[in-house]
């Protein structure tokens, strides 16, 4: 919410340049929560052949383990490549490119079965190559950083390096039972391994080729998906389609309908609607964090079809807990209590976005409200003097803002909500790739900003939100091979954004990784928001909306069953898009 | 050789600001408020930072490194785009853009000067009259309107309420001529609106001064007719200026297409240094700023030496 959701998007760029994770802006869906408000006719039979502009907000920065891709870049490469499991309309996670994942009693041991097409063939790779598990195995190598290390002295820029590792440091070891089924070993137990391995998304399969010539793996992505790339730019990708694609619809008609797609990066968003009702883009993807009006105004128009996910994003406003003022609870509280989120809501965010009651919203697992800090003015006060009683100094701070129209606006608001409860807020504005850098990347303090607003917790599910929130995803004794390696240790450490070293919460996060139940990750939420790690404010949405020509959104039927929810902070599946001559 | 002498100057005080607006943008480069080399290998190790610090020539004095780098960029090695993995270089992004942008810059100078002459003259003709101070005033309200201002009003109107024009994208003309004029129609009308009318005003002036002088009147009274005497012996000196001012404003175009191109999705140059400026690749953007820089001396140069042509009065005090 303070950072455009370019501007997201960019912050996930240089994390993903060396190191956030495939995780950090993106997404999840919410198939189960998104809110359609309107939509394109379905009845119609699909036809094949077509063209398809797609207005997005994030730039293609590349396709290997260390560029990572934001928010709607990421769906033109979903279109490319797939994901082992998939998040369904009814918000489940199900098997895609696997056709199972069956752990053992204790979870600590998973036997991944990989799915093959429905006459036993093995699904290919769009350059020919089988999806097996020798092919799995190349992705984990690389998801996990071993083949970053195997090619430590050719790959000069690094692009095999991702903070994809961190993320499985878990993993200890994954090994061929047979040619379609993979044993994964962990080092603690994980019940929700099938959440981890769709991680928002993100953890698309690679063919192996592209992990022979680092370069390459950066430029060109290679898939088992519905479309081929044919060029790509940072400002655009373009796809065809794959003639061999593994899948066909409900008929028997192959697999996708559309010939092309054009993802065509329009920074501005109000380009990107004019750009759909003159008929230049055939669809545009837009965010609440920063075009809530161009989202209202799409939300009634009569000219084209919108689909919106429900507020399943959460950005968060991080404290540093190992720096002054927010080393104090005090001062933590009085900021959490100061926030009028309902107010926030209705001025800045239009009415589009939701106040936040928690610090995930209402559809994820660790969802919950107690100790939740809720606006109360004389709190915050009471909070703030307790913080100068303890300190003797006047609760001060300052926080990173990134520079265009719409941050400074809400950096302003924000500030003077403070000031109500008698917090001095103040912020400098910098370039965004520095906020990134010592938000996250600052050896030895971690987050050196006093405090800042980050868009990483989002979803249904807890296994993506883990990471930000755990103080060490490489424990003590693992037998993971990367854990030794200090650049994965060190981004380990500086991806606990808030610095803390709550050995309370730790137990808690590995307890309710272990059983994956909910009344177990409610207790994590419940012990942050006790101690005010994190202050959220609204909650963030997606939509996607098209012209009246283009039908089919939300209605790609997944391999186990159940559709695609019609739009994901990545975008739509566009398996099953077509358009209307 | 007395003719060439002042061509020759021309062209070593073009390199002698080329070289000094370089060095300038070299140093810039340093006095960035972050480390350029963290800013690219945020988490590289020492050994990897040392390397690209060495690669980017920040190890050595400011000197040294311009004269690496200038010699670097005029062989047109402008270093990568780090922001993709290291597959793609600055000089194929400037190769792939840059011809965009000069196509709009020249077709938005087309438009413009093609409503200024006629009304430039026009109004000079028919100064003081109702007519004049119709199309002024008219003019001077357009000149008032910001290009990217005029670009949403005709996205709106001619793009989406009529539908009669694309509001994005570019095509080549290579691959759809008619295309190719249609998707820029709406940029380049843009941009020129404002230039029309500058140029119209400015061509007004010399036009009605041009008047007065008494060659023309010697014109008159020779009994040669208004067109002729207006075409021949009043728009050739008055259009030096005009000249001028259409060289000056290839440069003002450049920052008019970096707003235009970023509207429409143009993959212009103006985009690209739009897009370097968001994403932090400042390698690139030296090597963009540099190439403006050029493109503005170029320009300018340019434009002396043609209005030495048109106005050979000028060889000698220019």
């Amino acid at each position: 919410m303070f950072q455009r959701s370019t501007t997201g998007s960019r912050v996930m760029k240089k994390v993903g340049a060396g190191v956030v994770l495939a995780l950090l802006a993106s997404t999840v869906p919410m198939a189960a929560n998104a809110a359609k408000t309107t939509s394109s006719a379905s009845a119609a039979t699909p036809v094949s052949g077509g063209k398809i502009t797609v207005g997005v907000f994030d730039t293609f920065a590349g396709y290997c383990m260390k560029q990572i891709l934001a928010n709607s870049a990421l769906g033109g490469a979903r279109s490319i490549a797939e994901t082992l499991f998939e998040r369904n309309s009814d918000g489940r996670v199900v098997p895609f490119l696997l056709k199972g994942a069956t752990p053992n009693a204790d979870f600590t041991t998973w036997n991944l079965s990989i799915r093959k097409k429905v006459d036993g063939t093995p699904i290919q790779f769009s350059d020919g190559v089988a999806w097996n598990a020798d092919a799995l195995i190349a992705n984990f190598n690389a998801i996990r950083g071993m083949t970053y290390v195997a090619n430590l002295k050719t790959d000069t820029e690094k692009n095999f390096f991702g903070s994809t590792a961190v993320a499985t440091g878990n993993i200890v070891s994954t090994t061929k039972a047979d040619d379609y089924t993979v044993v994964l070993k962990l080092n603690k137990p994980q019940a929700d391994l099938r959440e981890l391995l769709y991680a928002s998304g993100r953890f698309i399969m690679r063919s192996p080729n592209m992990f022979k010539d680092p370069a390459k793996c950066a430029s060109t992505l290679v898939g088992t998906g519905p479309f081929m790339q044919q060029s790509s730019e940072p400002t655009k990708l373009v796809v065809v389609k794959n003639p061999n694609y593994w899948r066909k619809d409900a008929a028997g008609k192959k697999l996708p309908y559309l010939d092309q797609i054009t993802f065509k990066y329009v920074v501005e968003s109000a380009a990107r609607v004019a750009g759909l009702k003159s008929g230049s883009l055939d669809a545009a993807q837009f965010s609440s964090a920063s075009e809530t009006k161009q989202m209202k105004d799409l939300s009634t128009s009569s000219a084209v079809s919108y689909f919106k996910t429900g507020g399943d994003f959460y950005p968060s406003l991080w404290f540093n807990t190992s720096i002054a003022p927010f080393n104090s609870l005090n001062a933590r509280k009085a900021v959490s209590f100061a926030l009028d989120r309902d107010l926030w809501a209705k001025t800045r965010g239009n009415g589009i976005t939701e106040a936040a009651t928690s610090i995930v919203g209402k559809n994820n697992v660790m969802y919950s409200t107690k100790n939740f800090a809720t606006f109360n003015l004389a709190k915050a006060k009471k909070y703030a003097a307790d913080y100068k009683t303890e300190t003797g100094k006047d609760l001060e701070f300052v926080f990173p803002s990134a520079n265009d129209s719409s941050t400074r606006a809400n950096s302003k608001a924000f500030v003077a909500m403070m000031k109500k409860a008698g917090i001095k807020a103040s912020f400098n504005e910098e370039l965004l790739s520095d906020i990134v850098n010592k938000g996250f990347f600052e050896v030895g303090t971690g987050l050196k900003y006093q405090a800042a607003f980050l868009l990483t917790l989002e979803g249904l599910d807890a296994a993506f939100n883990y990471i930000f929130l755990s103080s060490n995803m490489f424990e003590a004794g693992t037998t993971n091979p990367m854990a030794g390696l200090a650049r994965l240790a060190k981004i380990d450490t500086l991806l606990n954004i808030t610095k803390h070293k709550d050995a309370q919460l730790d137990a808690l996060l590995e307890a309710a990784r272990a059983s994956g139940t909910a009344a177990d990750y409610k207790k994590v939420t419940e012990r942050i928001q006790d101690q005010a790690y994190i202050a959220n404010i609204t909650y963030q949405s997606y939509a996607m909306a098209t012209t009246k020509k283009i039908f089919g959104v939300g209605q790609t039927k997944l391999a186990a069953g159940g559709s695609a929810p019609a739009v994901f902070n990545w975008g739509t599946n566009w398996t099953s898009v077509w358009k209307k001559k | 050789m007395t003719r060439a002498l002042p061509i020759l100057r021309r062209l070593g005080a073009l390199l002698a600001v080329i070289v000094l607006s370089t060095f300038f943008l070299s140093c810039l480069l340093r006095l960035l408020p972050t480390d350029l080399v963290d800013m690219i290998l945020s988490m590289g190790t020492p050994q990897e930072k040392a390397a690209l610090r060495h690669t980017l020539y920040l190890d050595r004095d400011v000197f040294t490194s311009y004269i690496m780098w200038f010699s670097h960029f005029i062989r047109g090695d402008m270093g990568i785009i780090y922001g993709t993995g290291g597959g793609e270089t600055v000089w194929s992004h400037v190769t792939r853009s840059l011809p965009i942008s000069l196509l709009i810059m020249l077709y938005t100078q087309v438009f413009a000067l093609v409503i200024a002459v006629p009304l430039g003259i026009f109004t000079a003709y028919r100064a003081g009259k109702k007519s004049d101070r119709a199309i002024s005033n008219t003019l001077f309200t357009a000149s008032s309107v910001p290009n990217f201002a005029l670009a949403f009003l005709l996205i709106i109107v001619v793009g989406v309420k009529l539908k009669w024009l694309p509001t994005l994208e570019y095509v080549g003309f290579k691959e759809n001529p008619f295309q190719h004029f249609k998707h820029l129609a709406i940029p380049c009308i843009s941009l020129g609106v404002g230039l029309a009318a500058s140029y119209t005003r400015l061509l007004r002036t010399d036009v009605i001064a041009a008047l007065k002088d008494d060659y023309v009147t010697m014109a008159a009274s020779k009994g040669l007719s208004d067109s002729r005497i207006l075409l021949t012996h009043v728009f050739r000196p008055a259009s030096v200026t005009l000249l001028t001012a259409a060289a000056l404003n290839m440069g003002a175009l450049i920052g008019g297409t970096l707003v235009i191109e970023t509207i429409f999705a143009i993959p212009g140059f103006g985009f690209e240094i739009a897009y370097a400026l968001g994403t932090k690749e400042f390698v690139a953007l030296q090597s963009f700023i540099a190439i403006t820089a050029i493109g503005y001396v170029i320009f300018n140069v340019t434009a002396d030496l043609l209005i030495g042509v048109v106005d050979p009065r000028t060889r000698g005090s220019r």
